[in-house]
């Protein structure tokens, strides 16, 4: 069972909001399915993004993948080690792999909660 | 190649296009630096495709862009999507007479850093397609956008050596003369088959031709944290 803290977007991104900020990273299924990591993109502090629209990129060694906003408001902070040390989101992709906070303006109307998810994944087999 | 991303973006049918070069250019990895690629036939022109990956050097070769929705693929698995798919590719060379191999599971992946600068061709890793004497023999490379809704998968056959082919990759000539419809025909056929679709022949709509203009005018195409010399 993921975290029932948080909730999901399909496309495998979590969030997890606290006091109005979002944390956002993606999950253990997302990373598994990417599987050897080489390279991420994180969007920088002070730029604004969307809910349900890319915030960033990662490629694996076979696959450019989009990363998709739970939520929408002002990025306060981008986890500026993850890039170099993309193994954290192998080992810990629901604390030390977290990827942006954001201060929430708007939440996507397509978040699920944990047991929601866990369906979406046993539908994908 | 920005017709593979308009046919990406649009949500039309599962689409097979078969194109070659002219003229010849090296297409870089979406996160590809052009200063890291400076060794990579230096002479012919530089783009950016939407894929990942590494350098190709696209000379005399076949090349394709499979489109479509994930659920094309049996397995949501990114490797077995691979392993699909280049069993595919397999297959259409066997019936034109070439001999090929999926890369063993075990295989290693390059580091990060290793990627840089590299030729795509040079890291054959797991599920990648090989000639028997274990050069890579298919390049191929994947882009997935709504979630994991979409995909793009290109693939790059060589047909022949020329000035451009560095020594570490396989063409197909190294094993027998192959007519340009001969493998068209197959490919068509294998992809059809491995996913459960009868092909039918299609031209490009013009909203697809539209919107691909758009993309490269719009530069679009080029990713936002790199350099933008490229054009798409």
């Amino acid at each position: 069972m993921r975290p029932d803290d948080r909730r999901y977007l399909k496309s495998h991104e979590w969030c997890k909001i606290e006091d109005g900020v979002a944390t956002i990273g993606i999950t253990d299924y997302a990373v598994a399915n990417l599987s050897d990591l080489v390279f991420l993109d994180l969007p920088q502090p002070g730029t604004s993004i969307s809910h349900s629209e890319p915030f960033g990129e990662i490629e694996s060694v076979k696959a450019v993948s989009d990363l998709y906003s739970p939520v929408s408001g002002e990025i306060l902070e981008a986890n500026q080690e993850l890039p170099d040390d993309l193994d954290t989101l192998k080992t810990d992709p629901w604390a030390q792999g977290w990827m942006l906070k954001v201060k929430v303006s708007e939440e996507s109307g397509d978040l699920l909660d944990a047991a929601a998810y866990e369906k979406l994944l046993e539908s994908e087999g | 190649m920005a017709l593979d991303a308009a046919l990406l973006r649009i949500a039309g049918p599962p689409t097979l296009r078969l194109y070659s070069w002219c003229p010849p250019a090296v297409s870089l990895g979406w996160f590809q630096r052009a200063e890291d690629v400076t060794e990579v036939a230096p002479e012919l022109p530089r783009i950016r495709r939407l894929t990942g990956g590494a350098a190709i050097a696209h000379t005399d070769e076949w090349t394709f862009a499979l489109t479509g929705t994930t659920d094309l693929l049996p397995d949501a698995d990114l490797e077995a999507g691979y392993r699909l798919l280049h069993t595919a590719v397999r297959r259409a060379l066997a019936r034109c007479g070439v001999e090929s191999v999926l890369a063993a599971p075990t295989a290693p992946a390059p580091s990060p850093r290793a990627r840089d600068g590299a030729l795509c061709f040079r890291h054959p890793v797991r599920h990648d397609l090989l000639a028997p004497d274990g050069r890579k023999l298919c390049g191929s490379a994947q882009r997935r956008v709504g979630g994991l809704g979409r995909l793009l998968h290109h693939g790059s056959i060589p047909r022949t050596r020329g000035p451009h082919t560095d020594p570490r990759v396989a063409v197909v000539a190294d094993q027998r003369e192959v007519a340009r419809e001969e493998l068209d025909a197959a490919l068509r056929a294998e992809f059809a088959s491995v996913l459960d679709l009868t092909p039918v022949d299609g031209t490009l709509t013009e909203h697809e031709r539209r919107l691909a203009d758009d993309l490269i005018a719009g530069a679009a195409l080029l990713p936002p944290h790199r350099n933008r010399t490229l054009i798409p």
